[in-house]
């Protein structure tokens, strides 16, 4: 997805590969900090730095709303930034563009009016790939590491995926479009026809087919199409089990057949 | 517990039995966590149904939840 949006110069953001550099992820939490409690109290931190952990208001936080003043806070520094990112290039820039990590509530609620693209993926599969990215590359990553075992990390999975598809499926005020990672991969001129319908700009399918063997290194099955569908090999019955059982519901919405549809 | 797995901005002691978590700290991520932990405490697992946001979004709903599934009055 953000090969495709990178292929037009009107879509802003870092071409550096995960495509993780998330800017206004950041801005969030850093104006949101003030809406935080447990503020520095002595002058002598704030100016010297003694304390660095700056972030909630100091001294008498209770002066303003913390929250609103977050919310306040947002749109400001949001504006702020565009106007210095857009100083430093001579691309004709329209959108920006990020993998938002988090809730959306503060970025609609400063007025920054974006539009949602959510990409979702068949939960199985999903839980396949991290599982087979841990394993190749030695690592306990997406929430692997605090859990106990892989059964353990599931459950985490599994409640945290339900919540984000249920984030989903609420309504928006912006405009919002749903991409299947499995429509992405075997349909990758549909999809763009979409996102160009979306956000009236010039997206090049066949830019993205070419920079395949530079996303290899982050793939953990020998192509995209061999990633759709790797769960029915790849995971137990038992974990197919307790994935079905949790999100039984959302997945049928998306169009990801259950299991049982496999069997009859 | 949700002072310990919430990451709450605030003292569980502030806060009111309607007050919603998520407008003072606790993100989704948070509340899988709390989930799970009351489910391992209360040795309970959370239907389908109640894998969604309005179910951890105050002390009151999450006291509800646990309610309805121990059958009896929860208290945190």
């Amino acid at each position: 997805m953000m090969q495709l949006l990178g292929t037009s110069p009107e879509v802003a953001f870092d071409r550096v590969y995960p495509f993780e550099n998330s800017y206004l992820t950041y801005l969030v939490r850093l104006v949101g900090q003030t809406a935080r409690h447990t503020p520095t109290l002595r002058m002598a931190d704030v100016v010297y730095g003694f304390d660095s952990r700056i972030g909630p208001l100091p001294f008498q936080p209770e002066i303003v709303d913390g929250p609103e003043l977050a919310r306040r806070s947002l749109g400001v520094v949001w504006s702020a930034f565009s106007h210095c990112v857009r100083a430093r290039t001579a691309s004709p820039v329209r959108w920006y563009c990020e993998k938002y990590w988090g809730d959306l509530t503060p970025v609609l609620e400063a007025g920054l009016a974006p539009v949602v693209i959510d990409m979702v993926r068949d939960p199985r599969d999903l839980v396949a790939s991290i599982r087979a990215f841990n394993a190749d590359r030695e690592v306990k990553l997406f929430g692997r590491g605090p859990a106990i075992d892989d059964g353990d990390h599931l459950r985490h999975l599994v409640a945290g995926m339900a919540l984000r598809l249920e984030e989903m499926a609420a309504p928006l005020p912006v405009p919002r479009l749903t991409v299947r990672y499995e429509d992405l991969v075997t349909d990758l001129a549909g999809s763009a026809a979409q996102l160009v319908e979306l956000l009236q700009v010039d997206l090049d399918p066949d830019a993205v087919t070419a920079a395949l063997p530079t996303m290899a290194r982050h793939m953990t099955s020998v192509s995209a199409d061999a990633s759709v569908g790797r769960w029915l090999v790849d995971l137990s019955t038992s974990d197919i089990e307790i994935i079905e059982r949790k999100l039984a519901g959302q997945m049928t919405l998306l169009g990801y057949r259950l299991s049982s549809a496999y069997r009859k | 517990m949700l002072g310990e797995f919430g990451r709450l901005a605030v003292d569980v002691a502030d806060l009111g039995e309607d007050d919603d978590l998520f407008r003072v700290g606790m993100t989704s991520h948070a509340s899988v966590s709390v989930m799970l932990a009351l489910e391992d405490a209360f040795a309970v697992e959370f239907p389908e149904y109640m894998l969604r946001k309005g179910t951890f979004e105050s002390i009151s709903s999450i006291r509800l939840a646990l309610t309805e599934l121990l059958g009896t009055t929860a208290d945190h």
